[in-house]
Formats: C-alpha cells, sequence, structure tokens
C-alpha cells in the first residue's frame, strides 16, 4: 500500500490506520429544520427546538453543567441525557447536570477520568507518574472541576463525587499521599 | 450451559443460561436482567454491575484482584465478604448454579 501525506511526501505500509475523528450526523435534524451548530442543539432536557423532539448523545449540543456549550462523545452522556430525555416526555423533568466521565484501558494502564479539565485550571499531582499509579485534579477557583487518574480508581471515584459538590479541597491535601480519598470527601 | 440466577430485592428470581467465557454481567445484560448497569460496558471502570453473591457461593468464585476490590471499595452499599462486580466473574462449568442477589440500586 502506497500512501502520500498532504506534504506530498509517500509512505509505503501494509495497514493504514485513520483516525480522523467524528462529525455529528445531525442531517435529519437539519433537514427537518432543527437548530443545529456542530451537533443538534438541545436544552437541559435534551429537547429540540421543537418540544416533541428530543436527541441525546453524541449528535447533541448542548450547554453542560458549566454553562459552556459543549458536545459530548461518551458512554456517560449518551446513557444519562437519554435519561433526561425520557424524565421530560415523562412530564418529570429534571435539569441534565451529570458531571461527564471517560476511561481508557492501555495495555497496563487504566485511565479514569471525571470532568473537563481546562488549561487555566490549577493542576495538583497525587503520587508518582514512575509508579504507574497517580492522579492529577484539576482546580478551578479552588473547586475540584476534572481529575485524571491511572491506576487510581479512589482518587477518580472520589474526586467524581468532589466535582459534583463544587467541592473546595486544598492542593496541598489532595497531594498528600498520607490522607486518604476517603478522608478528602 | 451454566444457569445463573439473579434475585431482585423483592424476591423475584430470574435463571439465566450464560456460555462458558461469557461475564456474568454479560449474560445479565443480554438477558435484560434488572438492575445491571454496566455503564462502562464491563472495563470495571464504573462500579454498576454490583451484586451480592450468595454466601454459599463466595468461594467458589475466582479471587477478586485489587482493580475489582478498589472499585467495589465505592459501589453502592459493598459487602465486603459477597459483593463482587460481575464484570469480573467469568463463566465457567463450575459456576453451574450461581446464586447473586441485587442491590436495591447501583451508584
Amino acid at each position: 500500500m502506497e500512501g502520500v501525506s498532504a506534504d506530498g511526501t509517500v509512505h509505503f505500509a501494509d495497514l493504514v490506520l485513520v483516525g480522523i475523528g467524528v462529525v455529528p450526523n445531525d442531517m435529519l435534524a437539519r433537514e427537518s429544520g432543527l437548530p443545529c451548530q456542530d451537533g443538534i442543539v438541545v436544552d437541559h432536557n435534551a429537547m429540540t427546538a421543537d418540544p416533541s423532539i428530543f436527541a441525546a448523545g453524541d449528535c447533541t449540543r448542548h450547554t453542560g453543567r458549566e454553562g459552556v456549550e459543549i458536545r459530548l462523545e461518551c458512554v456517560q452522556n449518551a446513557i444519562d441525557q437519554a435519561k433526561h430525555a425520557v424524565l421530560a416526555m415523562l412530564g418529570r423533568p429534571k435539569t441534565y447536570s451529570e458531571v461527564p466521565w471517560f476511561w481508557s484501558d492501555q495495555y497496563d494502564l487504566k485511565l479514569q477520568i471525571a470532568g473537563i479539565a481546562r488549561p487555566t485550571d490549577q493542576a495538583v499531582l497525587r503520587g508518582d507518574p514512575a509508579s504507574r499509579k497517580f492522579a492529577v485534579f484539576h482546580l478551578r477557583q479552588g473547586a475540584v472541576a476534572a481529575v485524571e487518574a491511572v491506576n487510581a480508581a479512589p482518587e477518580y471515584l472520589i474526586g467524581k463525587k468532589l466535582i459534583a459538590e463544587g467541592a473546595v479541597v486544598p492542593p496541598e491535601r489532595l497531594a498528600d499521599l498520607s490522607v486518604s480519598m476517603k478522608q478528602m470527601s | 450451559m451454566p444457569k445463573i440466577t439473579f434475585i431482585q430485592p423483592d424476591g423475584t428470581e430470574q435463571a439465566v443460561e450464560i456460555a462458558i467465557g461469557w461475564s456474568v454481567m454479560e449474560g445479565a445484560v443480554r438477558s435484560l436482567v434488572p438492575g445491571i448497569d454496566a455503564d462502562c460496558g464491563g472495563a470495571c471502570a464504573c462500579a454498576t454491575c454490583h451484586v451480592y453473591v450468595d454466601p454459599a457461593w463466595v468461594q467458589k468464585l475466582p479471587k477478586k484482584d485489587a482493580m475489582e476490590e478498589d472499585m467495589l471499595d465505592f459501589a453502592w452499599n459493598s459487602d465486603p465478604v459477597r459483593s463482587r462486580l460481575t464484570c469480573q466473574i467469568k463463566v465457567s462449568p463450575e459456576l453451574d448454579g450461581l446464586r447473586v442477589q441485587m442491590p436495591e440500586k447501583q451508584i
């Protein structure tokens, strides 16, 4: 197999794996006249501009729990957003505000993430990356906004709880391995 | 095929045949057993496939590894002896007759 890259360089390969990301499949919504913008626009009840039409999952653009518009490609959002759509359809609407979470198993590394970190957050390391077991907490105005855990399930699970509560935790405490995660919550 | 019984909090029993090599979770989800959420699809990343194993079966199951122990610590109303994550229990012929109890809810 011969491939040509954008700059004209020729590469030879037995197999080419192309990872080019995703575009939301919003064709049906667009053709129906529903507002779309990199995803089908829905409110916090997964309702589109038409009150009899709902959308949930990777294809939706919605306002997340932090008041920021987002399109989330993750299992958690698909499941939770669908639940809120159903609640709204049943006349028992409940604002969608769950903390997004993600995971990835990469060889011996179990990566678990809750919340969405921003470059402006204060990153706090807990544990030693060389041990292949550690977590990074992201604080926003002192409150835990996101956690990225590697082989550190307690950090991920308690971190997710702290994020949901908007808990303010001193960075020194998060970094202190002599304080267990259970004591943190 | 080994048969595994799931008991709901209200006492309702559901016996499900699960193929050898499948996890108990996969069998439960395939048979639409209520209460096994398995949000992460079996990656030991969510603790929502949690059950209480019948006391007579606790010792007969393959031991928990550290990852499952860690996650179980945070499952809803976890029991130190009986709690297991069904995504981590691989079905073998020896598990025929296994009985597990559903918790009232998953986290």
